[in-house]
């Protein structure tokens, strides 16, 4: 080479130059490690599954405002989580002001709002969504993705959990933003003596007062015509209830499930964990067990016509205190011969043929306290909602886990079986206090020495 | 290295080049705040002696006198709509700058069918002169432009609020 300078001053800006590019292929495609407890910066499993489902591409375009720029850049990083999963999913991020044509076109006029578009074989399918989180993200892909909305009515009357309240006990105002995140839309209807026609699921959630006998045969009737029910009943059903129930071959225990082995911090032994999910119902049942503050068993009884099976029962460890004794005050103490062992069923899924070879379908959940608004965001309890309210509604269950929503009241959100936590102490309290103590000892024999 | 060794890097770069271009992300670059600059009317309101504003309903031209605000029909004009637009103006700045170079004016509703306000002072000096297009989507500015300038600006919806208050009141005055 005649000019090895020049050759080396070439080959130096061409090796700059493909470094550059390098950086610039890494920020366009950066690869993430999330290290927050929550999972705060990961999308959870049920977004997979919902993008997974989608057909066809999916374009969702961003207005934000040039005066937000933190928020602009959470929607963006949001939305670059989508299409790292599913690259189908083609975002556009526009500032709402440049892009008056774009956003009439859309019919978009405020700020930070994403519409989610699916072009598919029968036309488009448009969404708006105005808050921009997963929740909404992921209930517009569904939407979009062509799975049409079921109308859910929560019977109101006869004291059960009202999804219009946002009381922290009573209100099962969360469980209802659970279900519009799922595809549903709820409402309410005032007593059950008469169905409304687009109800394409009934919910009693904890009522405590009994229904009229006019509205028990017109539930039954429903189910027989191929309704879907939903029934959560705390212990201490009402006996209208228990006849409701009765007729297709489900049995309130009357009990309460006592569960030592997984107890949240804080709380008695009261709240049973649901160890398992019917998988032949939930091939891919969520990995977190819902924990029903409250629960009573139920049992399945042979009734011509009615099919079903269980869908859920507590861990081996638990038992059911026959006549809740825990109740009252006194000291649990499991009676061989007197109270059941576990695993014990704590809801169960019976499906009814109703011709024209349409099915209803009754699911129960012997509890109803998980559904309010401060138990409903503990642990696997909005998931345990949502997949039974799925499986009673839909034939096409989407059981992965949801992102959990922000928990309230005083609970923690760790939850640890006694073995977990009697580690917990050992580890955290004890084997450093030894040390501690150890090297206390040493020094001051050290000093005497000395 | 040898010249062999170079080429094979000038492909190298030139593949890499080639997928940053095609991968280019569509997202736009969000528009700039304008630091806060002059007001639209750098000259107190009372320099202002004729107001010309102008739009598909018609022209509307008043002039200064010491007894106020006048038309071209010599009807006088409550002075507090016109002190009050020009106050405005005096305190408006313009919010964002929307697009240096639009492609498309009729997206901003500006071009032909865009109000006209023209100010002149005494001696017919030239004030402002200024094209004022649509709400923006989100309905809290107008869309603008300047003294003949390419580039639009967003300023406040109070604006809109002043003209349609003087263009009301010299109806009210022209209707028997």
């Amino acid at each position: 080479m005649r000019h090895p300078l020049l050759l080396a001053v070439v080959q130096s800006a061409l090796v700059a130059g493909i470094l550059g590019c390098l950086v610039l292929v890494v920020a366009r495609h950066p690869w993430r490690l999330d290290l927050t407890p929550e999972q705060r910066y990961t999308l959870s499993p049920h977004t997979h599954e919902v993008l997974e489902r989608l057909q066809e591409p999916v374009d969702v375009t961003v207005f934000y405002s040039s005066q937000e720029g933190e928020l602009r850049r959470e929607m963006a990083d949001l939305l670059a989580r989508y299409t790292d999963v599913d690259p189908d999913v083609h975002v556009r991020m526009l500032d709402l002001d440049r892009n008056p044509g774009a956003a009439e076109r859309l019919r978009v006029n405020n700020y930070n709002v994403a519409v989610i578009e699916n072009r598919g074989g029968d036309g488009t399918r448009r969404e708006h969504v105005d808050l921009v989180n997963e929740d909404a993200l992921t209930a517009a892909f569904l939407r979009v993705a062509g799975i049409p909305s079921t109308v859910v009515y929560f019977v109101q009357g006869h004291g059960e959990r009202d999804p219009r309240d946002a009381d922290e006990r009573r209100g099962a105002g969360d469980a209802a933003a659970a279900l519009v995140a799922d595809g549903f839309v709820v409402r309410t209807v005032d007593g059950a003596a008469h169905i409304p026609d687009d109800a394409g699921l009934v919910v009693l959630a904890g009522p405590t007062r009994d229904f009229g006998a006019g509205e028990v045969d017109a539930l039954d009737a429903w189910v027989r015509r191929g309704g879907r029910l939903l029934v959560l009943t705390d212990p201490g059903t009402p006996t209208s209830l228990v006849d409701l129930l009765g007729r297709f071959g489900i049995e309130p225990g009357a009990d309460i499930v006592v569960d030592e082995q997984a107890r949240l911090f804080g709380t008695d032994g009261l709240s049973a964990r649901i160890a398992q999910l019917n998988q032949a119902m939930v091939p891919s049942p969520p990995t977190a067990g819902a924990l029903l503050p409250l629960a009573q068993s139920l049992r399945l009884v042979d009734r011509p016509g009615v099919d079903g099976d269980y869908l859920a029962v507590t861990g081996e460890g638990t038992w059911s205190d026959v006549d809740r004794r825990a109740l009252a005050g006194e000291n649990t103490v499991f009676r061989p011969g007197t109270d059941r062992h576990g695993p014990v069923p704590v809801a169960v899924l019976m499906t009814v043929p109703a011709g024209d070879g349409r099915e209803g379908r009754i699911g129960v959940v012997g509890d109803a306290d998980f559904v309010s608004n401060l138990h409903l965001n503990l642990v696997g309890n909005r998931d345990l909602l949502v997949t039974t309210a799925q499986l009673v509604a839909r034939d096409d269950v989407l059981a992965a886990p949801r992102r959990p929503g922000p928990a309230r009241g005083t609970f923690s959100g760790l939850a640890l079986t006694q073995q977990q936590s009697r580690i917990v102490f050992w580890s955290a309290v004890i084997a450093p206090g030894v040390l501690l103590a150890a090297t206390a000892l040493v020094a001051l024999r050290r000093r005497r020495a000395a | 290295m040898t010249l062999r060794g170079t080429v094979a890097l000038a492909l190298v770069l030139g593949v890499l080049v080639t997928y940053l271009a095609l991968s280019a992300p569509t997202t736009q670059t969000p528009a700039v705040p304008v630091a806060a600059g002059p007001a639209l009317l750098a000259v107190p309101a009372t320099d202002v002696t004729h107001l010309e504003l102008t739009d598909a309903s018609g022209r509307l031209s008043l002039v200064r006198s010491p007894n106020g605000w006048h038309d071209a029909a010599d009807r006088t004009l409550p002075s507090g709509v016109v002190t009050d637009l020009l106050d405005a103006l005096t305190t408006l700045r313009p919010i964002t700058m929307v697009d240096d170079a639009p492609s498309d004016i009729a997206d901003y509703g500006l071009g032909a069918d865009a109000t006209r306000l023209h100010l002149v002072g005494s001696t017919d000096r030239p004030l402002l002169d200024l094209e004022i297009g649509a709400r923006n989507p989100a309905w809290t500015g107008l869309y603008a432009r300047r003294d003949g300038a390419p580039g639009v600006f967003l300023v406040g919806a109070l604006l809109q609020w002043e003209i349609d208050k003087l263009r009301n009141t010299a109806r009210a005055q022209s209707s028997p």
